[in-house]
């Protein structure tokens, strides 16, 4: 029977059960792959928004029937990330302009929408603001941008092993991303903060 | 199709209550006029990066985003049964009510707070009774059709302008790239053959209705007593009225707010309403000014 | 022209004694405007054809002149669609004739710079080539002392926007060489819900149809942003909503799709088990539940055996668990008085556990397939018709949920109390007899660690309010690639094969008979003909060659030892292991998580092919990916082989598309492809040929399953002497299968297990009825009834909405006239209505099977899910 559990990445403990997440799912433990600190531990502020992934109805996928073709590009030309206003306030976002999000596994660029559409959630006594962002970009074709993907890690339904992408948690920060090496060691900088290891996040 | 033979007049029902924003109209269009794309530009505007209408956008899509409460989502919608129980009115849903600071109107899980919605239109040319550009355009470009829509001939059009600032509601535009002026022609090549134009066809969810003029009045003011009566009190046609400015539009809306909201004017009139009566004082002027001289030359021998 | 005509056109004349005197209508039209005509009433032809985008599979028309495509626009005669597009569809001219597609083949030699061009014959020899080296170099015979038969050194990727046809050639000739690691869409996207619909009422699809929800009473749209994703098939929730339907939308974002409900609930992502365990909660201590339905239709009465303990006992856990493993025993998870086979999790567990070995964190998803199928039980369970037995089912699912309270879901998903009992209530006054309430979802729900549970959660809630098999009612699974429905039933899946059959284990002995049996030889409901569904898809891959004494060539098949997901694949390219990789209009290095493993994982590979539109990130990594530009790759010293192949698009071929209605729809080629682009049938059936032609003549045992493939399909003309492209429709006849006389059959209950029969696809059986390609059969929308059977064909056999006998009593009356779907004609002595029953056609309502009964013939009158083995839900 179904029993709730938090996704890998989460900002909130379990209230119904110890066990946190599904003691089942499927982890792979590889320095590409590392896993954020469970909540309650020194490190999970380092990351410490909700970011969902989605769809938008103009582009398809990965973008290989989109992106390439202009007059669906043209609906929607820049990958974009929508944060609520009071997030915007607390990382000094700036409407129409770039933000910086990232994960253990990377960090991307995206342009800053801010709506009221994204509100803080209130969850456990505390508030925690939401980040949303569509999947469809890649830095190929007619419209191009960074990928969410790059955010995310591979944590698997151990029935079915499809992963987890709907529910991670991230940082945000204005203006745009590092290039080169640089940003290689801005997910390096950020790891360290949090103490990331290999064990991070395995644990249920 | 009119006593006489002729086709009768052709318009747009654009119900924007049942929009859900897709632009499958702004694409097919596009797709059939083979319209230029217009540039990738990131506009931050909700979910419209389209602007505007112009010479190369002819259907466009705005989205409204607003602190309102979802007047016009409401269970019991027409529904035969009367819902649950709830006598319709104004009501407002209690959209969860989120921790904004100072907008939480003192309860908890109450129903006060309810606090968004989302407006989608897609506007479109409107096809006027009386259109400003038609009458201003110096080469026949611009012509009525037998179906009563307004259209550029590009074979014509020379590219002169003077149809841009003529249009109240800032649609018709010269395209840089050719120098003519372009805008919606209601897909005549394809009313011409019994078809129904392109972003009427495609629209998912009907929101676009294509057809003769009188009956897509009737429909649409029953949609708006629909709408009404289920609470919906903001629910309002927009261009319909053929007393209006413009004197009836071949393409109308229905709205759910003001019409500033959604980027069109409030009360626009077709720009060359005074023309005749310019003309008339102008003549006037003219009479006056011979009488004048008439006069001053008349009583000059002494 | 004569003179006095020329004239006569002249605008100003034409101005002055005509009736237009202002010169603004008539008297100022063209000659141009005058003869004016849409592009479409001058083609040659119009072609019809499905859009290839999502899995609502509008209809398009496409026109052609002069052998290319003017213009493409909805087919209004589509039931689905009604003539409308979204704006990608609509887009479908620009997608398919636009400057952004390549017509050349390019090569990247190991460490070059840069493209070269490559002629397509030559690029069809040298993959060849290279599937048999790496083939060789990387087969393994034995692991761990069991036969295997396969190379893990080559995978695939891609195929949920491909043609049935071509999942079918892909699935069939990779497994023939002892490639496992198959894989498309469809794992990253519904893999849960195979497993969750599965597990729940036996089937893995879409328990209704797009259509069908404009009869609902209330929608609950959750996990979905079904405006956005599926424009065209919201239609009907637009429909319903005119009806007066609710529309709820249940997310985390407020999209499109809540601007147009009734009522949007915010929710925490990845709660969402919390909440609908609440409305459990409510619906249980409310008895709010459709009582009869739930005793008649449901395993709620079925007592569960005494070791089984609970979550609310193990403090998250439940029995079996094991810490090492990080996985369960099932054994302890059955039913009083049966033995059962898992339901969820491994079926192989009880030869595994037998093994001193620890599986790791490797398991199969053996769910899939038991998902289609449910839990597997042997002898009948005991029953408490009271639901008060402690141990009953409903007793443990009140017991499990009963901390899901609105409390709860206002403390984990952030919901306030009342709105959470505002859904609450829509619900339950829209469920039971008279009025039907539906579920949508998509990938928000399928996307998580605990996928597979967020569906089966909505289904057992859909269960207790009699929702399901119910004209709108059930749960409606927005699947979102073309064919992606089809790319899980033909399938292009490591653990599958076609209809659900699992992939066989490895095992000490691993005869036909021992896969039939470790599968869970049930003896109740569909399930129980597995013997007859493998052998006719044995005969329909190695022909001839599978007889009786040799176990129907059963071990032409490569082992499976573990996960061999595209995510384990990734791992194992990392690590080196696997060398080559096909990509099939699928575009990892954005689409599938963790992009920098993904092409971390490439240029560990000797070789890639990729086949899609234009060059996308998969293709070009090696070149300008993020980690050229941060040094940590450099282009000289990736060793990696590249190879695009520009493929057809849908226009360019012929095929079949099995949208989320479980529909496959034929869609006709309008053009041929030019330059080298060619449709994945083409590329597959070749480069079959060509391995076939390498290997020809080889002794080793190894190269027998390629060998008598039955291969030989009929080619057009055109594309050099043997390059033809094969026929599509010769496939969907295999698929469909043959009786022993070659001849088309009609339905999968008559598939045999003495090799008489052939079929590629049991599911699909039927699509070819009487010879005749169901799936091509356009019969206008608006000529039908709102079921529209004769459009198109869906699996099983045509059936609409799936477990429909539960629209229908115990004594076969529909429950109310307002939700009448299939009752009982006692006089006809069948089953009649709008839609096909998904039940016997002639098993009476009152048919009760004796003791010792087995298979089909178990299942009562009252048994509506069918594939169940108890055919309860």
């Amino acid at each position: 029977m179904p029993t709730h559990y938090e996704p890998q990445d989460t900002p909130f403990t379990n209230p119904l059960y110890g066990h946190q997440r599904n003691p089942t799912r499927l982890l792979f433990q590889h320095e590409l792959n590392r896993y954020h600190p469970a909540p309650d531990t020194p490190g999970a502020g380092v990351y410490p928004y909700v970011v969902t992934t989605y769809r938008l109805t103009e582009h398809f996928t990965a973008g290989g029937m989109s992106r390439w073709t202009p007059y669906l590009s043209e609906l929607q030309p820049e990958f974009f990330c929508e944060v609520g206003p009071e997030l915007a306030a607390e990382r000094k976002l700036e409407h129409g302009g770039w933000a910086t999000v990232v994960t253990a596994r990377n960090a991307v660029e995206a342009r800053v929408l801010v709506t009221d559409r994204m509100r803080p959630l209130r969850v456990q006594g505390r508030s925690v603001h939401q980040i949303g962002m569509p999947y469809h970009w890649g830095p190929n074709g007619y419209s191009t941008g960074d990928s969410a993907n790059e955010l995310a890690s591979m944590a698997l339904d151990p029935n079915v092993h499809i992963q987890e992408v709907k529910a991670l948690t991230a940082d945000i920060r204005p203006g745009r991303r590092p290039r080169g090496r640089e940003r290689v060691a801005l997910v390096e900088e950020y790891r360290r903060r949090a103490g990331v290891t290999e064990r991070t996040g395995t644990e249920d | 199709m009119a006593a006489d033979g002729q086709p009768s007049r052709k318009g747009f029902f654009t119900d924007t209550s049942v929009c859900i924003g897709c632009k499958a109209c702004e694409v097919a269009c596009k797709e059939w006029n083979q319209v230029p794309e217009d540039g990738l530009d990131f506009l931050a505007s909700s979910f419209d990066n389209s602007g505007r209408l112009s010479a190369d956008t002819w259907r466009h899509v705005a989205f409204i985003e607003q602190r309102q409460p979802l007047g016009h989502q409401d269970p019991g919608v027409g529904r035969p049964e009367g819902g649950a129980g709830d006598a319709p009115g104004p009501v407002d849903l209690g959209m969860p009510s989120f921790d904004l600071p100072g907008q939480r109107t003192g309860e908890d899980g109450g129903s006060g707070g309810g606090d968004f919605r989302w407006l989608m239109s897609s506007d479109v040319c409107k096809h006027c009774t009386s259109a400003a550009c038609l009458d201003v355009c110096p080469t026949g470009a611009l012509f009525r059709t037998e179906f009563d829509t307004v259209v550029v001939q590009e074979d014509i059009c020379n590219g002169c302008g003077y149809c841009v600032p003529a249009c109240p509601y800032g649609v018709i535009d010269r395209r840089e790239v050719d120098g003519r002026a372009w805008k919606c022609t209601l897909c005549y090549d394809r009313l011409g053959d019994g078809l129904e134009p392109a972003c009427a066809k495609a629209c998912p969810t009907d929101s676009i209705q294509f057809g003769d003029l009188d009956e897509l009045r009737e429909r649409a003011e029953r949609r708006v007593e629909d709408l009404q009566e289920a609470g919906v009190s903001s629910a309002r046609l927009y261009g319909e009225d053929p007393g209006n400015g413009v004197d009836g539009a071949g393409a109308f809306f229905l709205l759910l707010d003001e019409p500033e909201v959604y980027g069109l004017p409030p009360d626009p009139v077709v720009t060359t309403r005074d023309l005749p009566s310019m003309w008339r004082h102008a003549g006037a002027a003219a009479v006056v000014l011979l009488a004048g001289a008439a006069a001053a030359f008349a009583g000059r021998r002494s | 022209m004569g003179l006095w005509t020329w004239l006569a056109s002249w605008p100003v004349l034409r101005q002055v004694t005509g009736e237009d005197r202002m010169g603004l209508g008539e008297a100022a039209k063209s000659a141009r405007s005058e003869r004016l005509r849409p592009r479409t009433a001058e083609a040659d032809r119009v072609v019809k054809s499905v859009c290839p985008y999502c899995a609502v599979g509008c209809g398009q028309n496409v026109y052609v002149r002069d052998e290319q495509v003017i213009q493409i626009e909805g087919d209004p005669d589509s039931p689905v669609s009604r003539g409308r597009l979204c704006p990608k569809g609509s887009a479908s001219l620009q997608l398919t004739t636009g400057s952004a597609r390549r017509d050349k083949v390019l090569y990247r030699p190991p460490y070059g710079a840069d493209w070269e061009e490559l002629d397509l014959e030559t690029a069809m020899r040298m993959v060849a080539d290279r599937v048999v080296r790496t083939r060789e170099q990387t087969w393994e015979q034995e692991r761990d002392g069991q036969r295997v038969a396969r190379t893990l050194g080559i995978a695939s990727l891609g195929g949920a926007t491909l043609d049935n046809e071509e999942n079918y050639l892909i699935k069939k000739l990779l497994t023939a060489l002892g490639v496992v690691q198959v894989e498309n869409q469809a794992r990253v996207c519904h893999s849960s819900t195979v497993a969750g619909l599965g597990t729940s009422f036996g089937r893995g699809g879409a328990t209704m149809f797009l259509q069908d929800l404009q009869n609902s009473d209330c929608i609950v749209i959750e996990g979905s942003n079904f405006a956005e994703a599926h424009p065209v098939g919201f239609q009907w929730v637009m429909e319903a909503k005119a009806r007066g339907a609710v529309v709820i939308h249940v997310d985390p974002r407020f999209s499109r799709t809540s601007a147009l409900a009734d009522l949007h609930v915010p929710i925490r992502a990845g709660t969402d088990i919390a909440f609908l365990g609440a409305v459990i909660n409510h619906v249980l201590t409310e008895e709010k539940y459709f009582h009869d339905y739930v005793l008649e239709y449901t395993n709620a009465a079925t007592v569960v055996g005494e070791d089984f303990q609970d979550t609310e006992d193990l403090d998250g856990v439940f029995s079996g668990f094991s810490e090492k493993g990080r996985s369960y025993d099932v054994t302890s998870w059955g039913y009083r008085g049966a033995e059962v086979a898992a339901a969820a999790g491994d079926r192989n567990q009880l030869h595994r556990t037998r093994r001193e070995d620890d599986p790791g964190t490797s398991h199969a998803g053996r769910p899939e397939q038991q998902g289609a199928g449910g839990a597997v039980l042997r002898d009948r369970p005991e029953e408490d018709r009271t639901l008060t037995d402690p141990r009953c089912v409903f007793q443990v699912l009140k017991r499990h949920y009963s901390r899901y309270t609105p409390e709860l879901v206002e403390e984990v998903c952030g919901i306030p109390q009342d709105v959470f009992r505002r859904v609450c209530d829509h619900l339950t006054e829209n469920s039971g007899p008279d009025r039907t309430s539906a579920f949508c979802y998509a990938v928000g729900w399928t996307q998580h660690t605990v996928g597979s549970q967020y569906i089966r959660t909505a289904s057992i809630l859909q269960l207790l309010l009699g929702n399901v098999g119910r004209p709108g009612g059930g749960i409606q699974a927005l699947r979102g690639h073309a064919s992606i429905q089809g790319s899980s039933d033909v399938p292009t899946l490591f653990d599958l094969l076609p209809g659900y059959l699992p992939m066989p284990h490895a095992h000490e002995e691993q005869d036909l008979e021992g896969y039939v049996r470790a599968a869970g030889y049930p003896h109740k409901g569909f399930w129980s003909n597995m013997r007859a569904y493998t052998v006719s898809l044995l005969r329909a891959w190695w022909g001839e060659h599978a007889t009786a004494d040799n176990d129907f060539r059963f071990d032409h098949l490569p082992r499976l030892t573990g996960s061999h997901s595209t995510y384990d694949t990734v791992m194992a390219q990392i690590e080196g292991a696997c060398k080559g990789y096909f990509l099939m209009g699928e575009n990892p290095a954005v689409g599938s998580a963790n992009s920098r493993a993904q092409r971390f994982g490439m240029a560990e590979l000797d070789w890639l092919v990729v086949r899609d539109f234009s060059l996308i990130e998969s293709a070009t990594w090696w070149k300008d990916g993020p980690e050229i530009e941060s040094g940590e790759m450099r282009t000289e010293d990736i060793g990696t082989e590249v190879f695009f192949f520009p493929a057809a698009a849908h226009t360019e071929k012929s095929g079949t598309f099995t949208n989320t209605n479980r529909t496959l729809q034929w869609h006709d080629r309008a053009v041929a492809p030019s330059g080298d682009r060619r449709s994945d049938l083409w590329f597959m059936y070749h480069l079959g040929r060509l391995l076939r032609e390498r290997l020809a003549g080889s002794e080793d045992p190894r190269d027998l399953p390629v060998l008598e493939l039955t291969w030989d399909y009929p080619l057009e003309e055109g594309g050099g002497q043997g390059w033809g492209e094969p026929s599509a429709e010769a496939v969907l006849r295999e698929i469909n299968g043959r009786d022993a006389d070659g001849r088309p059959l009609s339905l999968y209950t008559q598939l045999r297990d003495d090799g008489s029969t052939s079929c590629g696809c049991w599911i699909y059986c039927g699509v070819f009825k009487d010879g005749v390609n169901q799936s091509a059969r356009k019969k206008p929308g608006q000529e039908q009834d709102w079921i529209a059977a004769e459009w198109a064909w869906s699996w099983p056999d045509n059936r609409r909405v799936l477990y429909n006998r539960a629209s229908a009593d115990p004594e076969g009356r529909p429950w109310s006239d307002r939700k009448a779907l299939v009752w009982w004609d006692g006089e006809a002595e069948r089953w009649t209505g709008y839609d096909v029953a998904d039940f016997e056609p002639d098993k009476a309502p009152g048919y009760r099977p004796p003791e010792d009964a087995s298979g089909v013939a178990a299942l009562s009158g009252v048994d509506p899910f069918i594939m169940q083995a108890d055919g309860k839900g």
